[in-house]
C-alpha cells in the first residue's frame, strides 16, 4: 500500500509518463488519470469562481499578517498595533495592494484552457511521434501481475529468462 | 587545494606525462589486430581524439588520415571506410553545423542520404560510411550517455554490430569517442544539463526574491511557508551531500555544504556530468544530480509552488509570485521529462524490457521531438494538478482533503478491480502483502467530511454529546 500510495504522489504531481507501466499505474489508469486532472481542474476552477468570494485586503492583512489591521478600511494607512503605517507603494508590496481580493473568472479559466490546449496538443503529437507499437501501453488494461508473467513466458528474444 | 589541482591538471601532468604518452601512443599503433582487446580500444580511442583536437578545421582530416594510416588496428579491420566515418563524425563542427545536425537538417538544404542498406562491412562504401559518421554525430548529440549513443549506433548500423563482433576494442574505442565529444560539444546532453541547472537556480532565486515580496507585503505566514520549504530543500540536500561525501573527509564535505547552501550546486553537479568528470563521491555524477533534483522536487518545487499559487488565487498576487510559480511548474516538467526520456532511451531498460521501454524512435530528430513533447507534457500536468490544489484549498479546504483521498481510493479500488493492488516489485524479489482497508476508515472518512447528522441518519445511530442526532 506503501508503494501504491507514493506512486500515486509521483504520477498525480508529475505525471510521470513511464508510470503507464503496468506493474506501476497502468496505461489505461494513467491516461484517465491525466483526464481526469483537467476535469478536476475545471470543477475547482468553477467552484472557486462561485464560491470563493476573495478575502478584502484587510481581512487578508489580517490573517497573514498577525497583528497588522485595517488595511483598507483606513484608508491609505496600516495600524500596526499602536503605530500607524503607510501602506506599501513599491513593487511586489504594491502589486498586492493594488490587486483585488480574486482572480476573475476569465484570467482564471483562460490560462486553464490555455494549459488543457497545450497538454492535449502534446499528447497527441507524442503519440504520432513515438513508435506506433507502443501507442497501445497508454491505454493498456495488463496489469503488474500479467505483465510480470509475460515477461517472463513469452520472451523468445532472451532465452535466458525463459521459464 | 583547488588551485594545486588545477596547476596539477593542467601543467604537471602534460609535461611529466609527455614521453609515457608518446611511447603508449607509439606501442598502440604497432600492436598487431589479433592481440588488441578492449581496454586498447579506450586507449586508441582517447589518442585519437586527442591527435584530432590538437588542430583545427580541414587540417583534422588529413590528421585523422595519418593516425589511420599508422595504426595496425585501424587499417587492418574489417570496417575499411572507417576512417571516412571517423572524419565525418569529427571534422566540421561549426555552429551551423551543430545547431543543423541536432535538429536533423542537412547543411546546404534538406538533402536526403541513401540509407545505408549493406550488413558485410567489408563492403560500405566511402558514402556510407560518411552517413553512418554524420548519424553517429546525431546520436552523440541526442543522446543521454556515451554507452547509449553506441549501443544505438550499433542497432542502427547493423554493420558496425558485425565489426563490433569481430574486434573487442571496436565499441571501446566508439564509447570513448563519444564520450569525448559529449564533454566538449555545447549541444545535446551539455545542453539539457546546463538547462536543468538554470531551472533548478532560477527556482531558488525566484522563490528566494517571492519571499522578499511576501514579507514587504506583510504576507508573513506565507513567507514562513515557502521559507520552510527551502530550508527542508537545502537541508536534505545536505544530509544527501554529507552522507556520500564522508568518507572523503572535512574539506570535501565542507566543499559540498558551501556548493548547497551557495545554491550553486545543481550548476556545478550539472557541470560533473557534463564534463565526465569522476568524483570520489559514494554514487556517480549523474545519480547524485538525479537525487538532488529529486529532493528539489519532493521539497521545494512541488509544495512550494502549490502555497504560492494559493497566495495568487487570493488575488494579493505579486508578478514575482506568478514567475514563481512558473518556473517550478517548468522545473517539474523538466526534471521529470529528462528522467522519463533517459529511461526510455537506456539500452539497459530497453534489452530487459523491450515490450515497454523504446517508444522514443532512433531518428535524431524525432528524439528530440519526443523530448519536446514530453517536456510540455509534464510541465502542464503539473501546472494544472498545482491549480487544483491550490484553488481547492483556497476555496474549502475540505474539499480539497475530499478531493486528495477520493483520487487515492479510487485509484485503489480500480487496483482492486482489477486484482492488482498487490505491488509486483520489477526485478527476481516478489513482495506479496495482503492489504485491508478497515471498515472504520470508511465510516470516519464519512464522519468527518460529511457532518454528524447525516450519518447518523445513515447509520441509525446516535453520536451527539447531547444524545440525540
Amino acid at each position: 500500500l506503501v508503494c501504491r500510495f507514493l506512486e500515486k504522489v509521483v504520477l498525480d504531481s508529475t505525471g510521470f509518463v513511464q508510470l503507464r507501466n503496468p506493474v506501476y499505474a497502468g496505461g489505461f489508469y494513467y491516461c484517465f488519470n491525466a483526464v481526469m486532472t483537467h476535469i478536476a481542474c475545471y470543477v475547482a476552477a468553477g467552484l472557486y469562481s462561485s464560491r470563493y468570494t476573495g478575502m478584502a485586503f484587510d481581512q487578508s492583512y489580517s490573517a497573514t499578517g498577525g497583528n497588522l489591521t485595517n488595511a483598507a478600511t483606513n484608508g491609505a494607512n496600516t495600524t500596526v498595533g499602536d503605530t500607524t503605517a503607510p501602506l506599501p507603494t513599491n513593487g511586489a508590496a504594491a502589486d498586492y495592494a493594488a490587486s483585488s481580493g480574486k482572480i476573475d473568472d476569465f484570467t482564471l479559466f483562460a490560462t486553464i484552457m490555455a494549459l488543457s490546449a497545450v497538454w492535449v496538443l502534446s499528447f497527441v503529437a507524442l503519440m504520432l511521434t513515438i513508435k506506433p507499437q507502443y501507442r497501445g501501453s497508454f491505454v493498456s488494461l495488463q496489469t503488474g501481475g500479467a505483465f510480470s508473467q509475460s515477461h517472463f513466458l513469452d520472451r523468445s528474444a532472451c532465452p535466458h529468462i525463459l521459464v | 587545494m583547488f588551485h594545486a589541482d588545477w596547476l596539477t591538471n593542467n601543467f604537471a601532468f602534460p609535461v611529466l606525462m609527455s614521453v609515457p604518452y608518446e611511447l603508449q601512443r607509439y606501442f598502440i599503433q604497432i600492436r598487431p589486430i589479433e592481440d588488441c582487446d578492449a581496454e586498447d580500444g579506450v586507449s586508441l580511442g582517447h589518442i585519437l581524439v586527442d591527435a584530432v583536437e590538437a588542430v583545427e578545421g580541414p587540417d583534422r582530416a588529413s590528421v585523422i588520415r595519418a593516425f589511420f594510416i599508422r595504426t595496425a588496428m585501424l587499417r587492418e579491420s574489417a570496417f575499411t571506410s572507417f576512417e571516412e566515418m571517423i572524419t565525418a563524425t569529427l571534422v566540421h563542427h561549426s555552429f551551423r553545423r551543430k545547431v543543423a545536425t541536432m535538429l536533423g537538417m542537412r547543411k546546404g538544404g534538406s538533402k536526403i542520404r541513401p540509407a545505408v542498406r549493406s550488413t558485410d562491412p567489408g563492403m560500405l562504401t566511402a558514402a556510407d560510411a560518411e552517413t553512418i559518421g554524420i548519424g553517429f554525430e546525431r546520436i552523440i548529440l541526442t543522446s543521454a550517455t556515451h554507452v547509449e549513443a553506441v549501443d544505438e549506433l550499433l542497432r542502427m548500423y547493423p554493420a558496425l554490430g558485425r565489426v563490433a563482433q569481430q574486434h573487442g576494442w571496436f565499441q571501446p574505442m566508439l564509447e570513448t569517442v563519444a564520450k569525448r565529444r559529449m564533454a566538449i560539444t555545447p549541444f545535446g546532453q551539455k545542453l539539457r544539463l546546463w538547462i536543468g541547472a538554470g531551472f533548478s537556480m532560477a527556482d531558488m532565486i525566484s522563490d528566494i526574491v517571492s519571499i522578499v515580496g511576501m514579507m514587504q507585503a506583510g504576507q508573513v505566514m506565507g513567507a514562513y511557508g515557502l521559507i520552510g520549504l527551502l530550508s527542508a530543500s537545502v537541508a536534505m540536500q545536505l544530509l544527501f551531500n554529507v552522507v556520500i561525501n564522508k568518507h572523503r573527509g572535512p574539506h570535501a564535505v565542507a566543499w559540498e555544504v558551501i556548493l548547497v547552501l551557495s545554491l550553486l550546486k545543481p550548476g556545478v553537479d550539472a557541470l560533473r556530468v557534463a564534463s565526465n568528470s569522476e568524483t570520489a563521491s559514494s554514487i556517480d555524477p549523474f545519480t547524485e544530480m538525479l537525487v538532488g533534483k529529486a529532493i528539489e522536487i519532493a521539497f521545494e518545487s512541488g509544495p512550494g509552488a502549490a502555497l504560492q499559487a494559493v497566495i495568487v488565487l487570493s488575488g494579493h498576487w505579486s508578478t514575482a509570485a506568478v514567475v514563481s510559480v512558473g518556473i517550478s511548474c517548468l522545473s517539474i516538467g523538466f526534471t521529470t521529462a529528462m528522467m522519463a526520456f533517459d529511461i526510455d532511451t537506456n539500452p539497459v531498460q530497453r534489452k530487459k524490457v523491450p515490450e515497454f521501454y523504446g517508444f522514443t524512435p532512433d531518428d535524431p530528430r524525432r528524439r528530440l521531438l519526443v523530448w519536446v513533447e514530453l517536456f510540455a507534457l509534464h510541465s502542464t500536468h503539473a501546472t494544472v494538478k498545482t491549480l487544483t490544489l491550490a484553488m481547492l484549498l483556497r476555496t474549502n479546504w475540505r474539499w480539497l482533503v475530499a478531493y486528495v483521498a477520493g483520487d487515492f481510493c479510487t485509484f485503489i479500488l480500480y487496483k482492486l478491480a482489477r486484482a492488482d493492488l498487490l505491488f509486483w516489485v520489477p526485478g527476481e524479489l516478489k513482495v506479496r502483502h495482503p492489504v485491508q482497508f478497515p471498515p472504520g476508515f470508511f465510516l470516519l472518512f464519512y464522519l468527518i467530511f460529511f457532518g454528524r447528522s447525516r450519518a447518523s441518519a445513515v447509520l441509525g445511530l446516535s453520536l451527539s454529546r447531547e444524545g440525540g442526532a
